[in-house]
């Protein structure tokens, strides 16, 4: 049984896809589309060996509550922090492209509750970023319950945790 | 605190004070207003609502920028601070958050807020705000 405020996965997934696209074409006029997790997993064993990778999660509660992680080449995340802020990716430190990442996180994750369920409350908590390896993408590359996207030709993996018991279903 | 005078023309023409927790975000929102919109003084930012209300106290703002989900002070909070100030009613309030909910939008039509931008924006859309709520020189 499933509760009518909870999303069904594979709906909320491409809805959160949906969202990671547009935060990307309207914030870093990034070209992004979704994508299968072999094309994901195609794209991790192009990209170079021991690549770190940054894991932003943001937490939500209302409705129903869970928490959605992007994933994403620590290359990547300063790419697109440099066209968001209109400077050149080599000028910023790791506090700045660790700031962006959670903040594309918050995006990601506002905009894709806001679109699905804009009549709904709900508060999201501060992004937590951590580093990670390439070892982890691979390893949330084979989840199937994570989406891939493709951003600027490098892999983005999504990951939507709702805790909601009757979501689960 | 995070304060902090960017431009240094205080005299140029209003004030801007920008509130989020991203610094990220706030120097696109601050590149933006510098670049794209009309003459401008001195920009402000804070990294929540404790620190903007310490910052209104201290200079004269003519238009706060907020998100709404900030850790120690929420924008909510912030804005209802300044709605208890008479001093402060002629700000111009901006929301820019990822919550762009119906109650979220209905909430800030009683905190006197002028404009709900949602995020994500495109830097044009900045422009367009500062147009509208700047005077014609």
């Amino acid at each position: 049984m499933c509760s009518p405020r909870s999303p069904q996965r594979p709906d909320a997934l491409a809805a959160l896809g949906a969202a990671a696209v547009r935060v990307a074409e309207e914030s870093f006029f990034a070209f992004a589309e979704p994508c299968d997790l072999a094309r994901v997993a195609g794209l991790l064993r192009a990209r170079p060996g021991a690549e770190p990778w940054l894991l932003a999660a943001v937490a939500f509660t209302g409705p129903f509550e869970g928490v959605v992680r992007v994933a994403l080449p620590r290359a990547l995340a300063g790419e697109l922090g440099g066209a968001f802020c209109g400077v050149r990716p080599e000028t910023l430190d790791d506090a700045q492209i660790t700031d962006f990442a959670g903040e594309l996180a918050n995006m990601v994750c506002g905009l894709w509750l806001t679109q699905t369920h804009r009549t709904e409350r709900f508060a999201l908590a501060a992004p937590i970023v951590t580093p990670a390896d390439d070892e982890a993408a691979s390893a949330a590359a084979a989840d199937p319950a994570a989406l891939g996207v493709v951003l600027n030709e490098m892999p983005v993996l999504l990951t939507l945790v709702v805790n909601s018991p009757a979501a689960e279903s | 605190m995070t304060a902090e005078v960017a431009t240094g023309r205080e005299q140029a023409g209003p004030n801007i004070l920008i509130v989020d927790d991203s610094a990220m975000m706030r120097a696109m929102i601050k590149r933006v207003a510098l670049v794209a919109g009309p003459p401008i003084g001195a920009i402000f930012e804070a990294a929540n609502g404790h620190d903007a209300l310490a910052i209104l106290e201290a200079h004269p703002i003519q238009f706060v920028f907020t998100d709404l989900n900030m850790p120690v002070m929420t924008g909510t909070e912030l804005l209802r601070a300044m709605k208890a100030r008479d001093e402060w009613r002629a700000i111009v309030r901006v929301i820019i958050s990822t919550d762009g909910s119906d109650s979220r939008r209905l909430e800030a039509e009683d905190l006197a807020v002028t404009l709900y931008v949602e995020k994500p924006f495109r830097p044009e859309v900045m422009r367009d705000v500062l147009a509208s709520i700047t005077p014609a020189p």
